[in-house]
């Protein structure tokens, strides 16, 4: 057996390596590789009330009507269910940065002929300006099994399509 | 200091024999119900949804880069992996296997989600050093014939074993104690019905057992689950002190695992694969070698190798057909084949269904097999009791 002094200064110092990766991933931002695991934290305030994230995707026709918008929206590109939320997360965020402007971006141009080429799949005969994302976490009752009226965190965010 | 010493934990040996036939059980697990992954269909992704994590390989990228990068990183895993399977050049393999999946995977994580499946992935890079190539390899047939085999230090193997226990109860406890700081252990709260809810209504995890427990309004139950997940998770990192204790929360996570896979319908494969390092090897090298059926078959090696050989055979050919397939996300698992022949819908679904009930097994056969250990001990104990007795009398 090595002595027990230097097996204490390996494990420790390994174990310091992996606080300082938690400490990062916890302060600033998770890195990859990761060995954080999923945490599932928190938990419901108020008993038998849980507040569920939810988002949509519309897709706006050239006469104002608004129509859903495929679930396999982004699977072409994106094939995991799971993968759809931080998706949707993204796309929001880059629109919310002003300078991604199809005009000057070729990323955000790719994307619009992609969008385009799916709603053409789903809508053969529609004409469209915009996508509509909208985020907003509802309330749930666990005891009625129902969703509540109240709606929290909702956003809007249009892509357009021209 | 001396106290502090105490609490170094045990030795984590494994004889790298063990070792080697866990090599070949990763692999053969990793092939017959998960598939290897492709990273080529990346290669033509929307740059759009670029979004790297902040610490990672990727973010130094603008986008994805272009299809040829992922075709090599693809090809590099490929041949690590069959490399580690043969056990060539073991040691080199195991290390390209797992950089090079790590390299995939931090472009596959670039659109806003980490999958955390990296135990799965950095098991090769722990055990090359700990000998899991020294046995049933190719490696080993040429050291045996030039007459040079080495054997890996006891004491280092179970140093390296013993820090990839420390990982893996390390990982289990970034978990825990997110939960423990956001009131999971609060009496009122019910967390894991709380997400629960979530996944079943946010993500559409709706499978399997999930409605049925989405029903039960009993709070002893569901408080009983979070605090179970908090033991768990929490104690994992304590438990890594004696290796008998990490055993029993090994196992303890097994399940934990199986429930939330019938639950939340999450299959969290990674942790599985990696527990597996800990199984009774030993035990069960002694059962199969006094086993009748298989001593039979050994006697019949024409027809072992036959068989052998067949299935190699059927496995390349597969194998070259899914090469062909460059657009698909990984090479599908080869239960995952032999369902789409039969056109079964859901095959990954099922493949790593079937592995959970694998993993379940495997956990009654240890139970099964430490039962055994402990009644044959106290036989012995009472055996030599018995001869003192008699030689006092």
């Amino acid at each position: 057996m090595k002595k027990p002094f230097t097996r204490l200064m390996i494990y420790g110092s390994f174990l310091t390596v992996l606080c300082l990766h938690y400490l990062i991933a916890r302060r600033l931002s998770e890195p990859y590789p990761s060995l954080i695991f999923p945490s599932f934290s928190g938990a419901p305030k108020t008993p038998n009330q849980f507040q569920v994230p939810v988002h949509e995707i519309f897709a706006v026709t050239t006469t104002k009507d608004t129509l859903p918008v495929d679930k396999d929206f982004f699977r072409k590109k994106v094939p995991y269910v799971e993968y759809e939320i931080p998706v949707v997360k993204t796309l929001v965020k880059k629109e919310s940065i002003s300078y991604n402007n199809s005009a000057v971006d070729p990323d955000k141009a790719r994307f619009i002929e992609y969008a385009k080429e799916q709603l053409k799949q789903q809508y053969p005969d529609k004409n469209f300006e915009s996508l509509l994302i909208i985020q907003e976490r509802r309330t749930y009752n666990t005891d009625k099994k129902i969703t509540l009226a109240s709606v929290t965190d909702h956003k809007k965010t249009f892509i357009q399509l021209r | 200091m001396n106290y502090i010493y105490k609490l170094l934990p045990d030795s984590y040996y494994i004889h790298p024999k063990y070792l080697s036939m866990y090599r070949l059980a990763y692999c053969a697990i990793t092939l017959i119900f998960i598939g290897l992954p492709a990273f080529t269909w990346l290669g033509d992704n929307l740059s759009y949804l670029y979004s790297p994590p902040r610490y990672s390989l990727a973010y130094f990228f603008s986008g994805f880069p272009g299809s040829s990068f992922f075709l090599t990183i693809t090809l590099i895993n490929l041949i690590s992996f069959f490399g580690i399977l043969w056990g060539v050049r073991t040691r080199i393999v195991s290390v390209t296997y797992t950089l090079s999946s790590i390299v995939g995977y931090s472009f596959w994580y670039s659109f806003g989600k980490i999958d955390h499946n990296l135990l799965w992935l950095i098991v090769p890079l722990f055990l090359a050093f700990a000998g899991w190539g020294d046995y049933y390899s190719i490696d080993a047939r040429t050291r045996r014939a030039k007459n040079t085999e080495k054997k890996v230090d006891e004491d280092f193997n179970s140093m390296i074993i013993t820090l990839f226990a420390i990982t893996i109860a390390f990982s289990m406890f970034t978990a825990g104690f997110q939960k423990l700081i956001t009131g999971w252990a609060i009496w009122e709260a019910e967390a894991v019905k709380g997400h629960l809810f979530e996944n079943y209504y946010a993500l559409k995890r709706d499978k399997l057992l999930a409605n049925f427990f989405l029903n039960m309004d009993f709070h002893l139950l569901w408080k009983s689950m979070d605090y179970s997940a908090l033991i768990l998770e929490v104690g994992f990192i304590i438990s890594v002190i004696r290796r008998q204790l990490f055993g029993y929360f090994v196992a303890a996570a097994v399940i934990f695992h199986l429930l939330v896979f019938l639950m939340f319908n999450i299959v969290f494969i990674s942790n599985l694969v990696a527990y597996l390092v800990f199984f009774d090897w030993e035990s069960f090298s002694k059962q199969v070698k006094s086993n009748q059926f298989l001593n039979r078959l050994r006697g019949n090696i024409a027809f072992v190798k036959s068989l052998i050989f067949t299935s190699v055979a059927l496995f390349v050919i597969a194998f070259i057909y899914q090469l062909s397939n460059y657009t698909a996300i990984r090479f599908p698992s080869l239960i995952e084949v032999a369902l789409n022949f039969f056109n079964i819908p859901e095959s990954y679904q099922i493949s790593l269904s079937l592995l959970f009930i694998g993993s379940f097994v495997v956990l009654v056969y240890s139970a099964k097999l430490y039962l055994s250990k402990l009644n044959k001990n106290t036989t012995t104990k009472r055996f030599v009791r018995f001869n003192e007795l008699e030689n006092q009398i």
